[in-house]
Protein backbone atom coordinates (compact mmCIF):
# COMPACT_ATOMS: atom_id res chain seq x y z
CA UNK A 1 0.00 0.00 0.00
CA UNK A 2 3.17 2.24 0.82
CA UNK A 3 4.43 1.72 -2.39
CA UNK A 4 1.43 2.60 -4.20
CA UNK A 5 0.52 5.66 -2.96
CA UNK A 6 4.30 6.72 -3.41
CA UNK A 7 3.94 5.99 -6.72
CA UNK A 8 1.06 7.99 -7.46
CA UNK A 9 2.27 11.33 -6.06
CA UNK A 10 5.76 10.59 -6.75
CA UNK A 11 5.43 12.81 -10.03
CA UNK A 12 4.82 16.41 -8.24
CA UNK A 13 5.13 16.22 -4.83
CA UNK A 14 5.22 20.03 -3.87
CA UNK A 15 1.79 20.89 -5.92
CA UNK A 16 0.48 17.67 -3.38
CA UNK A 17 1.29 19.52 -0.28
CA UNK A 18 -1.55 20.85 1.25
CA UNK A 19 -2.03 24.99 0.68
CA UNK A 20 -1.20 25.88 4.54
CA UNK A 21 2.02 24.21 4.05
CA UNK A 22 2.70 25.70 0.68
CA UNK A 23 1.80 29.08 2.27
CA UNK A 24 4.52 28.26 4.85
CA UNK A 25 7.09 27.30 2.27
CA UNK A 26 6.36 30.71 0.08
CA UNK A 27 6.55 32.66 3.30
CA UNK A 28 10.44 31.89 3.12
CA UNK A 29 10.76 33.76 -0.44
CA UNK A 30 9.18 36.99 -1.30
CA UNK A 31 5.41 37.65 -2.17
CA UNK A 32 6.76 38.44 -5.86
CA UNK A 33 8.13 34.53 -6.07
CA UNK A 34 4.50 33.47 -4.69
CA UNK A 35 3.08 35.63 -7.02
CA UNK A 36 5.13 34.20 -9.97
CA UNK A 37 4.52 30.61 -9.15
CA UNK A 38 0.42 31.24 -10.04
CA UNK A 39 1.75 30.35 -13.98
CA UNK A 40 2.98 26.98 -13.50
CA UNK A 41 -0.84 25.46 -13.35
CA UNK A 42 -4.70 25.28 -12.31
CA UNK A 43 -3.32 24.29 -8.78
CA UNK A 44 -0.75 27.16 -8.42
CA UNK A 45 -3.14 29.69 -9.83
CA UNK A 46 -4.64 30.89 -6.87
CA UNK A 47 -2.71 29.90 -4.08
CA UNK A 48 -0.85 32.65 -3.27
CA UNK A 49 -3.92 35.16 -2.82
CA UNK A 50 -4.76 33.17 0.11
CA UNK A 51 -1.15 33.86 1.62
CA UNK A 52 -1.03 34.52 5.00
CA UNK A 53 2.48 36.24 5.00
CA UNK A 54 3.23 39.35 2.84
CA UNK A 55 6.71 40.35 2.10
CA UNK A 56 6.85 43.16 -0.11
CA UNK A 57 10.53 44.59 -1.09
CA UNK A 58 11.21 47.31 -3.14
CA UNK A 59 14.36 45.53 -4.26
CA UNK A 60 12.80 43.36 -6.47
CA UNK A 61 11.86 46.56 -8.60
CA UNK A 62 13.40 48.67 -10.92
CA UNK A 63 11.56 51.77 -9.82
CA UNK A 64 9.10 53.03 -6.74
CA UNK A 65 6.65 53.25 -8.86
CA UNK A 66 6.62 49.76 -10.63
CA UNK A 67 7.21 48.85 -6.53
CA UNK A 68 4.05 51.05 -5.50
CA UNK A 69 1.76 49.26 -8.45
CA UNK A 70 2.63 45.62 -7.70
CA UNK A 71 1.94 46.34 -3.60
CA UNK A 72 -1.21 48.10 -5.14
CA UNK A 73 -1.92 44.65 -7.56
CA UNK A 74 -1.31 42.28 -4.68
CA UNK A 75 -3.48 43.78 -2.12
CA UNK A 76 -6.39 44.29 -4.61
CA UNK A 77 -6.09 40.75 -6.18
CA UNK A 78 -5.42 39.21 -2.88
CA UNK A 79 -8.40 36.63 -1.21
CA UNK A 80 -9.92 39.63 1.59
CA UNK A 81 -11.60 37.24 3.73
CA UNK A 82 -8.17 35.58 4.36
CA UNK A 83 -6.19 36.99 7.83
CA UNK A 84 -2.90 38.35 7.40
CA UNK A 85 0.05 36.75 9.87
CA UNK A 86 2.21 38.76 9.05
CA UNK A 87 3.47 41.85 6.87
CA UNK A 88 7.14 42.93 5.92
CA UNK A 89 7.69 45.65 4.12
CA UNK A 90 10.92 46.86 2.89
CA UNK A 91 11.69 50.10 0.55
CA UNK A 92 14.57 52.51 -0.77
CA UNK A 93 13.72 55.72 -1.35
CA UNK A 94 10.99 58.12 -0.79
CA UNK A 95 7.30 56.96 -1.34
CA UNK A 96 4.07 58.57 -0.19
CA UNK A 97 2.91 58.40 3.00
CA UNK A 98 -0.18 57.22 1.27
CA UNK A 99 0.87 54.08 -0.01
CA UNK A 100 2.36 52.83 3.58
CA UNK A 101 -0.57 53.55 5.07
CA UNK A 102 -2.42 51.90 2.45
CA UNK A 103 -0.42 48.73 3.43
CA UNK A 104 -0.73 49.47 7.15
CA UNK A 105 -4.68 49.93 7.02
CA UNK A 106 -4.74 46.67 4.69
CA UNK A 107 -2.68 44.60 7.75
CA UNK A 108 -4.15 46.19 10.50
CA UNK A 109 -8.16 45.49 9.00
CA UNK A 110 -6.54 42.22 8.48
CA UNK A 111 -5.52 41.08 12.41
CA UNK A 112 -1.80 41.69 11.56
CA UNK A 113 0.33 39.90 14.18
CA UNK A 114 3.75 41.04 13.26
CA UNK A 115 4.79 44.04 11.25
CA UNK A 116 8.30 44.99 9.86
CA UNK A 117 8.87 48.03 8.14
CA UNK A 118 12.21 48.62 7.16
CA UNK A 119 12.83 52.09 5.36
CA UNK A 120 16.27 52.92 3.68
CA UNK A 121 16.02 56.67 3.14
CA UNK A 122 18.38 59.79 3.97
CA UNK A 123 15.40 61.92 5.27
CA UNK A 124 13.27 61.56 7.68
CA UNK A 125 9.78 59.87 7.15
CA UNK A 126 6.62 59.94 8.88
CA UNK A 127 5.19 56.55 9.12
CA UNK A 128 0.94 57.10 10.30
CA UNK A 129 0.12 56.32 13.92
CA UNK A 130 -1.48 53.39 13.77
CA UNK A 131 0.44 50.72 14.50
CA UNK A 132 0.37 51.75 17.89
CA UNK A 133 -2.88 51.87 17.81
CA UNK A 134 -3.16 48.33 16.81
CA UNK A 135 -5.05 45.74 18.69
CA UNK A 136 -4.05 42.69 17.09
CA UNK A 137 -0.42 42.84 16.73
CA UNK A 138 1.90 40.63 19.14
CA UNK B 1 21.86 11.72 32.02
CA UNK B 2 19.65 8.98 33.51
CA UNK B 3 16.25 8.30 31.76
CA UNK B 4 13.15 7.29 33.58
CA UNK B 5 11.00 6.01 31.28
CA UNK B 6 10.62 5.02 27.56
CA UNK B 7 8.01 4.66 25.02
CA UNK B 8 7.17 3.15 22.41
CA UNK B 9 6.14 4.17 19.29
CA UNK B 10 4.66 2.02 16.32
CA UNK B 11 4.60 3.38 12.67
CA UNK B 12 2.97 2.89 9.54
CA UNK B 13 4.59 -0.31 8.76
CA UNK B 14 3.93 -1.65 12.09
CA UNK B 15 7.80 -1.54 13.34
CA UNK B 16 8.39 -0.25 16.94
CA UNK B 17 10.52 2.13 18.52
CA UNK B 18 11.46 1.66 21.75
CA UNK B 19 12.49 5.65 22.98
CA UNK B 20 13.31 7.37 25.82
CA UNK B 21 10.39 9.88 27.21
CA UNK B 22 13.06 13.28 27.19
CA UNK B 23 13.44 12.48 23.72
CA UNK B 24 10.23 11.15 22.49
CA UNK B 25 8.55 14.23 23.86
CA UNK B 26 10.46 16.98 21.69
CA UNK B 27 7.58 16.44 19.20
CA UNK B 28 4.79 18.50 20.31
CA UNK B 29 2.21 16.30 19.32
CA UNK B 30 3.90 13.01 20.76
CA UNK B 31 4.37 15.37 24.22
CA UNK B 32 0.20 15.92 24.21
CA UNK B 33 -0.31 12.54 23.94
CA UNK B 34 0.95 11.61 26.93
CA UNK B 35 -0.11 14.85 28.92
CA UNK B 36 -3.82 13.13 27.71
CA UNK B 37 -2.56 9.85 29.17
CA UNK B 38 -2.56 7.77 25.44
CA UNK B 39 0.86 6.22 26.16
CA UNK B 40 -0.01 3.34 28.32
CA UNK B 41 1.41 0.88 25.87
CA UNK B 42 2.36 2.20 22.50
CA UNK B 43 1.92 5.56 20.58
CA UNK B 44 0.97 4.91 17.09
CA UNK B 45 1.96 6.82 14.13
CA UNK B 46 0.10 5.78 11.05
CA UNK B 47 1.23 8.01 8.43
CA UNK B 48 5.05 8.16 9.26
CA UNK B 49 7.50 5.49 7.20
CA UNK B 50 10.29 3.36 9.42
CA UNK B 51 12.73 5.43 7.51
CA UNK B 52 11.49 9.05 8.30
CA UNK B 53 10.67 8.04 11.38
CA UNK B 54 13.95 6.84 12.27
CA UNK B 55 15.16 10.04 10.40
CA UNK B 56 12.91 11.85 13.41
CA UNK B 57 14.40 9.93 16.49
CA UNK B 58 17.93 10.38 15.20
CA UNK B 59 17.03 14.24 15.17
CA UNK B 60 15.49 14.70 18.25
CA UNK B 61 17.82 12.10 20.32
CA UNK B 62 20.89 14.77 18.74
CA UNK B 63 18.73 17.79 20.14
CA UNK B 64 18.04 16.46 23.34
CA UNK B 65 21.54 15.30 23.71
CA UNK B 66 23.62 18.70 22.77
CA UNK B 67 23.35 20.47 26.32
CA UNK B 68 21.51 23.60 26.15
CA UNK B 69 23.82 26.02 26.81
CA UNK B 70 25.40 29.29 24.93
CA UNK B 71 28.75 27.67 24.80
CA UNK B 72 29.51 28.22 20.57
CA UNK B 73 30.69 24.86 20.06
CA UNK B 74 27.84 23.22 21.01
CA UNK B 75 25.76 25.31 18.99
CA UNK B 76 27.78 25.15 16.32
CA UNK B 77 27.71 21.41 16.06
CA UNK B 78 23.95 21.29 16.23
CA UNK B 79 24.06 23.67 13.35
CA UNK B 80 25.74 21.82 11.35
CA UNK B 81 24.00 18.99 12.20
CA UNK B 82 20.81 20.33 10.95
CA UNK B 83 22.45 21.74 7.92
CA UNK B 84 23.57 17.71 7.30
CA UNK B 85 20.13 16.44 8.10
CA UNK B 86 17.98 18.72 5.82
CA UNK B 87 20.58 17.77 3.08
CA UNK B 88 18.41 14.77 1.74
CA UNK B 89 16.65 13.98 -1.29
CA UNK B 90 13.59 15.88 -2.64
CA UNK B 91 11.74 12.92 -1.70
CA UNK B 92 12.87 12.82 1.83
CA UNK B 93 12.62 16.05 2.35
CA UNK B 94 8.91 16.39 1.47
CA UNK B 95 8.00 12.95 3.59
CA UNK B 96 9.89 15.18 6.70
CA UNK B 97 7.52 17.36 5.97
CA UNK B 98 4.70 15.84 6.50
CA UNK B 99 6.00 13.80 9.27
CA UNK B 100 7.47 17.20 11.30
CA UNK B 101 4.06 18.44 10.38
CA UNK B 102 2.12 16.01 12.31
CA UNK B 103 4.62 15.59 14.99
CA UNK B 104 4.80 18.95 15.16
CA UNK B 105 8.35 20.06 15.80
CA UNK B 106 8.39 23.68 14.56
CA UNK B 107 12.58 24.25 14.55
CA UNK B 108 13.45 21.54 12.00
CA UNK B 109 9.92 22.46 9.85
CA UNK B 110 11.66 26.22 9.53
CA UNK B 111 14.81 24.63 8.51
CA UNK B 112 13.56 22.48 5.87
CA UNK B 113 10.63 25.35 4.54
CA UNK B 114 13.88 27.46 4.03
CA UNK B 115 15.23 24.40 1.58
CA UNK B 116 12.38 24.14 -0.31
CA UNK B 117 12.16 27.92 -0.56
CA UNK B 118 15.69 27.96 -1.65
CA UNK B 119 15.19 25.35 -4.29
CA UNK B 120 12.10 27.38 -5.68
CA UNK B 121 14.20 30.46 -5.59
CA UNK B 122 17.48 30.63 -7.16
CA UNK B 123 18.78 27.96 -9.74
CA UNK B 124 21.67 27.65 -12.38
CA UNK B 125 21.37 26.23 -15.36
CA UNK B 126 23.01 22.84 -14.62
CA UNK B 127 21.04 22.61 -11.28
CA UNK B 128 18.12 23.16 -13.67
CA UNK B 129 19.23 20.06 -16.10
CA UNK B 130 19.95 17.87 -13.43
CA UNK B 131 16.58 18.12 -11.58
CA UNK B 132 14.96 17.83 -15.23
CA UNK B 133 16.91 14.32 -15.54
CA UNK B 134 15.99 13.50 -11.93
CA UNK B 135 12.26 13.79 -13.16
CA UNK B 136 11.65 13.40 -9.39
CA UNK B 137 10.10 17.07 -9.09
CA UNK B 138 9.11 18.25 -12.52
CA UNK B 139 7.24 21.96 -11.09
CA UNK B 140 10.59 22.84 -9.35
CA UNK B 141 11.70 23.09 -12.67
CA UNK B 142 9.18 25.01 -13.65
CA UNK B 143 9.70 27.18 -11.00
CA UNK B 144 13.21 27.62 -11.42
CA UNK B 145 12.58 28.49 -14.84
CA UNK B 146 10.13 30.86 -14.14
CA UNK B 147 11.98 32.56 -11.35
CA UNK B 148 15.09 33.26 -13.32
CA UNK B 149 12.86 34.26 -16.97
CA UNK B 150 11.39 37.39 -14.63
CA UNK B 151 14.84 37.84 -12.68
CA UNK B 152 16.22 38.35 -15.82
CA UNK B 153 13.21 40.84 -16.87
CA UNK B 154 13.02 42.61 -13.63
CA UNK B 155 9.37 43.65 -14.13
Amino acid sequence: MGDRKRVSVEGDRLSSLSDDLIHKIMSFVSIKCAVETSVLSPRWRYIWTSMPYLSFSSNDFHTLRKFSNFVKHVLSSRNNQIEVFYVDLAFRGKVSQAFVKRILDYAFSHNVQQLNVTCLHDKKIELPLSPFSSRSIS
Amino acid sequence: MSYSKTIVLTNYDGETFVVDEVVAVEPQTIEHMIEDGCANTSIPLPNVTSKILSKVIEHCKKHVETPNSNEKAAKADLKSFDFDFVKADQGTLFDLILAMNYLNIKELLDLIYQTVADMIKGKTPEEEEEMRRVNAWVFSCFVGVTCLYFKSKKM
